[in-house]
This record gives C-alpha cells, structure tokens and sequence, in this order.
C-alpha cells in the first residue's frame, strides 16, 4: 500500500521544492534524531574467540561479513573462562534492561537534537523484536523516566528489521493530525538477547550479523518552530512491498530443540529483496512526479553485506548512496528496526543535505517486506 | 532504432546555467519512460580569455552533478567530437560511452600558468587511460590530437563523416534495455576501485537479476 502525509494537491507540487514548504500545514517534519548502543563493542575475532569457535566455515562468514565490530552484551565468563549460553529467562531479562537503558539514552538524545524536553512528548512509539514484554516497553519507559502519564502510545512488537518504517508511518500520521504535538518513533533491539547457539550455519550467520542498539525519531507537523541551523526534512509519503511467497525467509521462532526463540534467514533472500526493491520505489514515486535520479539522500537499512549489494545493483545506486548503510554496518553490524536511522544520523552529521533536496528510506525485513518512505529536506 | 535524443554544447563558451539545464534536460528526456534508444551529445569548441568569469563553486557543482547523471542514464550515451574541444565540451564527450571523434579534433585541458583548474575532465581522462599516458595534458595541458586521443582509448573511433559513424556505433546498443546498461556500467565503473571480494556480491545480484528474468519469462509463457 502507499500512504500519502501530505494534504491532497501538495504532492503535486514536489518538483517546485522550496517554495511549497509554507503550503505544508499537516506533513511533519523530521525534527530530531538520536541513537545508543550497549556499553561494550567486540570485533568479530573478539566474539568468535569469546565462544571458542573454531569452526573454519562458521569463522569465515563472520571474518567476510562487511561488518568490524559490534556492541553485544555477552553472559559472563565461568571459572575456566567459559561463557555459557544463557537460558531463554536470562534473555528476555536481559532484552528488559537493555532495551530500558538503550532506549531511554536514545530518546533523550533525540529529545535533545530536537530541542525538547521529556515533558514536550506527547506521543511514543516503542519498536522492538528482540524481547517480548507486558506491559511494553513504552509504559516502562513513561514510568522509568518521569514522561508524562497522560502521553499517548503504542507498541510495535515482533515486525523485524523493517519494523521503524512501520512505526514512522504510524507515527507521522498522528503527528499530522495533532499539528505542534512532539511524537517519537523509539526502535530498541537488544540483538544480544536473541542469539542460539548450534553448530548449524543456519545460527552462524545470525550470530555473525546483529549488534546491540537503539534509536529515535522525534516528528512535529505545524508551523511556529523556530528555524533550525539545518532544514529539517519533511515527510511525505509511504509505500510498502509485502512478498508472501517469502513468508517463511526470515523468521523468529519457537526452536524445540534448544528451548528458546532463533532467528532464521533464507541464504536467498537478500536476493529475494533486491528483486522487489524497484516495485516499491517506483511505487513510491509515483504521482509524484519525481524520478529516482531526483533522490539525493538514499537510507537503506543495513541488513548485511549481500542485501546492501542487491539493493545498490536493482536500483541502480552508487556506493557513495549507500556509504552510510555500509559504515553503520561496519561500525554496529545491523542493529535491526534502528539501522536506517543511524545512517540518517550520519548523513546529518555530514551537513550536506540543502533545502529542497529529496530522501528514500528505506527498511526490509520479515514478511518479507520491504518499507520506504519519501522525505523532503 | 530509435530516434537519437542530442544535445549540441560548444565548448568555447563559460560554464553557465544554461550549459547546466540543457545536460540536465536531455537526462530528463532519456529518462522518461517512452523505450529505449540512444543519447548523444555532439561538443567543439574550448574556452579562451577568461572563460572562469562570473562562475562561483555552487554552478560548478550543479554542473559536475549535470554531468554524472550523463554519465550514469539508464540509455547508451554517444559523444561526437570535432576541432579543438575543451571546457564544457570535453567535460560531456568524457562522460559518455561512446566516443567518435572528427580527424582534426583536439581534446584540450585547461593550461594556466598560475591556478589550478583540474575538472572532473581530468579524473576520467585517468580513468580512461591511466594517470601516466595522460600526465602531460593534465599538467602542463598539452593538447591530446586525435591520433592520440585514438591510440590512448580515449576516443573509440575517428571518422571523417561522424554522423555516419554516430549511427554505426548508435547500432551498437540498438535492442538494449537502459537500465540493463546502466547496472553494467556500474559494475565497470567499480570494478576500477574495489576488490574482487567487495564486487563480488554486485556482480552475484546482476546474476539473479538477469536469472529471475529469466524465471518471469517462463512462468508468464506457461
């Protein structure tokens, strides 16, 4: 489906940037952003040689995964310098206390980017599938940091990699229509809590490829705020890809054998989602009268070393496009629902984007699904 | 084969916005969506005086951008070159992936006694034919006569009547989808820049790419 922010007419206009921004009333702008990681970061000899493995096969994917290290909260070294696999109980405490620490930085760090404070929040939505909690992560939060009771929110849980797009569609439309109301989208994956171990390739290449992190984004629709030093995008428009033949590709369940939750991805799906990848950026951009070579700013999430390639070669991209989603690869490893915000981070930290200059985001993950959004600085 | 879309740029006159617009519009007319065919862009003339009057960083910018989109269309791209050519004409004949030259041209980069001028012109001259073979132009811009340009794979071919020879080589990617050229040329462009290991993955994609078609095709005629 495609889901249009701004009023009816104003995407007409979007070949004249600039001039039409005043004419925007009701599509919010993106107007802060921050992101945290868990305490420690491990190079990939680090975490291999942690767990002893010595596998030549298993150490390989992790030595050529694109990725240099990663922040993982590990179970603690035994006596004989051993560390244990934890049980799944020990998991979902430590997805609790990770995603409350990791999350509550990010969100002041949003906060803060944006200018706010905790008690401007008016609406929070909390993205996570590496834990599950009751009550969520968004009513924890509200009572671990003092946010106000009465602040409206929700909880995305169990939507994969893909899942921040999801809740920033969510997000942007509640924002669109409470003109001036702060709402934050907060994506919380503590990755460390959800590894299996085996000696299965099927666990080697999950293990090799998540890092611990978090990020937020903060959206406000309406006039009166105070121009910032750097424009702050706009947002306006959805357009999602579900490929049902590939339901079972990616996955998060129930593994009997090992009596706890393991991920599992398909060796083909990077493919999988390189081949869909222009339906749902054409998709996107149709009726809006831009073409693809009109996108200035591409944030793709960073799913792994393959899905970064197939995306690049199906769209047509350059690495300069995707030299954000390769460096918060190689920098965190994928971070899952939050990857594509931390390149967002980057790029506005890189003070290149100009007003009137046009962004894709855009996130895939189970479904299997591909999610984008169009953004316009 | 489809009608060329072409653009006509004369060297000899500055860098302008409406050097700018004219590439940026011919990219706009190869991209949109009525097939596929050839874009070609016929260049003469180099700047003389002073030709970097009036221009400021931000149009160069706009310029270089103008360019790269040239050299990255989703459409075959043909340059036809004649007499001396520099500036914004050797700038365009550089991007494109055909090059057919007339006898008497000559590729021109800037020669200044006292500034630096290096263009994108002189990082695809590189990329074309090495740093060593074009060292003398980009440094003391001795001029590249189209013998060499020839010898250097600079230019493809020379040809007394460049229309014809514009045709014969617009032949070339008659049939072809754009976008397919596109990712090859990708491919090509990277390959110059990164290790087997990191091109790998690209390459394994056009593969599957190419292999779905393939799967399409039979389960669209079965």
């Amino acid at each position: 489906m495609t889901t249009d922010i701004a009023p009816p007419g104003v995407l007409d206009g979007v070949r004249a940037p600039a001039t039409r921004r005043s004419q925007l009333p009701t599509a919010p702008r993106i107007v802060g952003v921050g992101t945290a990681v868990s305490a420690t970061s491990y190079s990939q000899r680090e975490v291999l040689d942690a767990f002893g493995i010595t596998d030549p096969k298993v150490r390989s994917v992790f030595l050529n995964s694109a990725i240099e290290r990663r922040n993982l909260t590990l179970p603690a070294e035994d006596a004989h310098g051993v560390r244990a696999p934890e049980s799944q109980g020990d998991l979902l405490d430590k997805h609790k206390a990770l995603a409350l620490e990791m999350g509550a930085e990010a969100l002041r760090v949003c906060l803060k980017s944006a200018g706010a404070e905790l008690a401007d929040l008016r609406h929070l939505c909390c993205v996570t599938s590496t834990g599950f909690l009751t009550p969520g992560l968004s009513a924890l939060l509200i009572r671990e940091l003092g946010i106000d009771r009465h602040c409206g929110r929700a909880d995305i849980v169990g939507m994969g990699c893909n899942a921040g797009l999801n809740a920033l569609s969510v997000e942007a439309g509640w924002a669109a229509s409470h003109p001036g109301e702060l709402a934050v989208v907060l994506c919380v994956e503590a990755c460390s809590a959800a590894y299996a171990m085996d000696s299965t390739m099927r666990t080697a290449v999950v293990n090799s490829l998540f890092g611990d992190g978090a990020a937020a984004v903060a959206l406000l629709a309406g006039e009166g705020r105070e121009p910032t030093a750097q424009p702050e995008p706009a947002v306006l428009k959805f357009a999602s890809c579900i490929i049902p033949d590939a339901v079972d590709a990616m996955r998060y369940d129930w593994d009997r054998a090992q009596g706890r939750f393991s991920f599992f991805l398909d060796p083909q799906i990077p493919y999988v989602v390189g081949a869909h990848a222009e339906i749902v950026v054409d998709r996107l951009l149709d009726g809006t009268g831009l073409r693809r070579s009109d996108i200035r700013h591409w944030l793709v999430h960073s799913g792994g070393k393959k899905v970064i390639d197939a995306v690049v070669v199906n769209l047509g991209l350059t690495r300069h496009d995707v030299r954000h989603t390769v460096g918060v690869l190689r920098d965190h490893g994928n971070v899952s629902s939050g990857s594509f915000l931390f390149s967002y981070e980057r790029l506005l930290e890189e003070g290149v984007t100009r007003p009137g200059e046009y962004g894709v985001l855009m996130t895939m993950g189970p479904g299997s699904t591909i999610e984008t959004a169009l953004i316009r600085w | 084969m489809k009608p060329l879309r072409t653009l006509e740029l004369d060297g000899s006159e500055p860098l302008s916005a409406t050097a700018v617009k004219a590439v940026t519009d011919l990219c706009d007319r190869a991209e949109d969506p009525h097939g596929h065919g050839v874009t070609s862009v016929h260049v003469t003339g180099a700047p003389h005086g002073d030709w970097t009057g009036g221009l400021d960083v931000t149009l160069v910018t706009k310029w270089e951008r103008a360019l790269r989109r040239l050299e990255r269309l989703p459409a075959a791209t043909l340059a036809v070159a004649r007499g001396d050519c520099g500036g914004t004409a050797l700038d365009a004949f550089l991007a494109a992936d055909l090059r057919v030259a007339a006898p008497d041209t000559r590729l021109l980069v800037p020669r200044d006694a006292t500034a630096t001028w290096p263009g994108m012109a002189g990082y695809r001259l590189v990329q074309l034919a090495g740093a060593a073979r074009v060292r003398g132009a980009v440094l003391f811009g001795r001029p590249i006569e189209a013998a060499e340009a020839l010898a250097l794979g600079v230019v493809d071919e020379l040809a007394d009547d460049p229309a014809a020879a514009a045709t014969a080589a617009a032949d070339l990617a008659d049939g072809l989808s754009g976008k397919e050229i596109a990712i090859r040329r990708q491919l090509l462009f990277d390959a110059a820049t990164t290790s087997f290991e990191d091109a790998l993955g690209a390459h394994l994609a056009a593969c599957d790419r190419t292999l779905r078609q393939g799967t399409e095709e039979e389960v669209a005629a079965s």
